[in-house]
């Protein structure tokens, strides 16, 4: 088993674990803002890997929770202003799922909106309505401030209405 | 429509292959780390290293302390004002010998006597001084730069005369002749 007691409480890190429970939360998240496969592979990995160096920081479930959403979000930063990927462009999104890897996508209108937002918008987006974090909780993770969240969210509601061409309103994006 | 963003992302799955390669890596990385955290598992206890350190130096402290304080009781100098009215009251009749009250010689002289006389009475009513644990008297004499001194060691007591001598030299030259120097 590989655990650890974290130095500040009794909580331990089983690591083979929380790749198991949190597998699909990470990679979501990474495919959500690469748009692809290898990239959301690669920070897939890195991710558990530094869960390896730092779970005796880890207090508890929420924080681990927490602290992969806030790696896995750095780790895509990272990788997505490395100059090699700028100047690449990633393959359809809408594309891979139609190789029925991740499952039939029948109405993927609302997730190409969603990817077609900014990057610091699409994070946002998906923390609050498909983790349903608060405002305050993704505040937190991001390290912003919460009204920055709350301008994120309004500017994400924005470009949503756009692209729907004025048919949404806030309770449903 | 937050209903189908959610059942979109619902469909997507972390794939198995990716999954049994991450674990097999974080397997060999806590393989690899667990060698080196073996060295480190008990954090410095820089507190407790600090803790030991603070309670050695206060008992150098208190020692010490007691040591200034054990010589400062059995060493202090008080030299009281003169209690010699006139030098006709200086009682020589009881005496072993006698005290060339006239010397103008700069040493102390030394007498001794069975029991008080009354100048030693008026000099033993003054403020004791203590020179190596042992009680001294010691007073000014009339004339500038002139001391006395009273004691007693074993049943006898002792009167000593110092003149034409400061104060500080009359009590060192009073320690040899106290101390048998």
């Amino acid at each position: 088993m590989n655990r650890e007691a974290s130095e500040e409480s009794n909580y331990i890190v089983d690591t083979e674990n929380a790749i198991t429970q949190y597998a699909d939360m990470v990679f979501r998240i990474a495919l959500v803002q690469m748009k692809n496969r290898s990239d959301a592979d690669d920070i897939f990995q890195e991710v558990f890997l530094r869960l390896v160096q730092h779970k005796s920081k880890i207090k508890s479930e929420e924080h681990l929770k927490a602290w992969l959403i806030k790696v896995t979000i750095n780790c895509c930063r990272k990788h997505f202003d490395n100059a090699w990927n700028k100047k690449t462009t990633s393959l359809d999104f809408t594309d891979v799922f139609a190789e029925g890897k991740y499952g039939e996508v029948k109405d993927d209108t609302v997730l190409d909106a969603v990817l077609e937002l900014p990057f610091k918008y699409k994070i946002v987006v998906h923390l609050f309505y498909y983790e349903e974090y608060s405002i305050k909780e993704i505040a937190v993770i991001l390290k912003q401030s919460e009204s920055t969240i709350k301008i994120r969210l309004s500017r994400a509601r924005e470009k949503l209405r756009m692209y729907f061409k004025g048919g949404c309103d806030e309770r449903s994006i | 429509m937050k209903e189908a963003y959610k059942n979109d992302i619902d469909k997507i799955h972390a794939p198995e292959d990716l999954i049994d390669r991450t674990k097999k890596a974080v397997r060999l990385k806590e393989a690899e780390s667990g060698d080196k955290k073996q060295e480190s598992v008990k954090p410095k206890n820089h507190f407790v290293t600090w803790k030991k350190f603070a309670i050695a130096a206060c008992v150098c402290l208190v020692i010490f302390s007691g040591s200034v304080v054990t010589y400062k009781r059995n060493n202090y100098i008080v030299v009281n004002p003169s209690v010699v009215e006139a030098t006709h009251t200086l009682d020589t009749k009881i005496s072993f010998g006698k005290i060339d009250m006239d010397s103008n010689q700069d040493e102390i002289k030394i007498q001794k006597f069975r029991k008080k006389t009354e100048l030693i009475r008026k000099i033993w009513g003054t403020s004791p001084s203590k020179i190596h644990g042992i009680e001294v008297y010691i007073v000014r004499g009339e004339e500038k730069n002139s001391y006395y001194s009273a004691y007693k060691k074993g049943n006898k007591f002792y009167l000593a005369y110092g003149k034409n001598m400061k104060q500080k030299e009359f009590i060192k030259k009073f320690t040899e002749i106290l101390l048998d120097k």
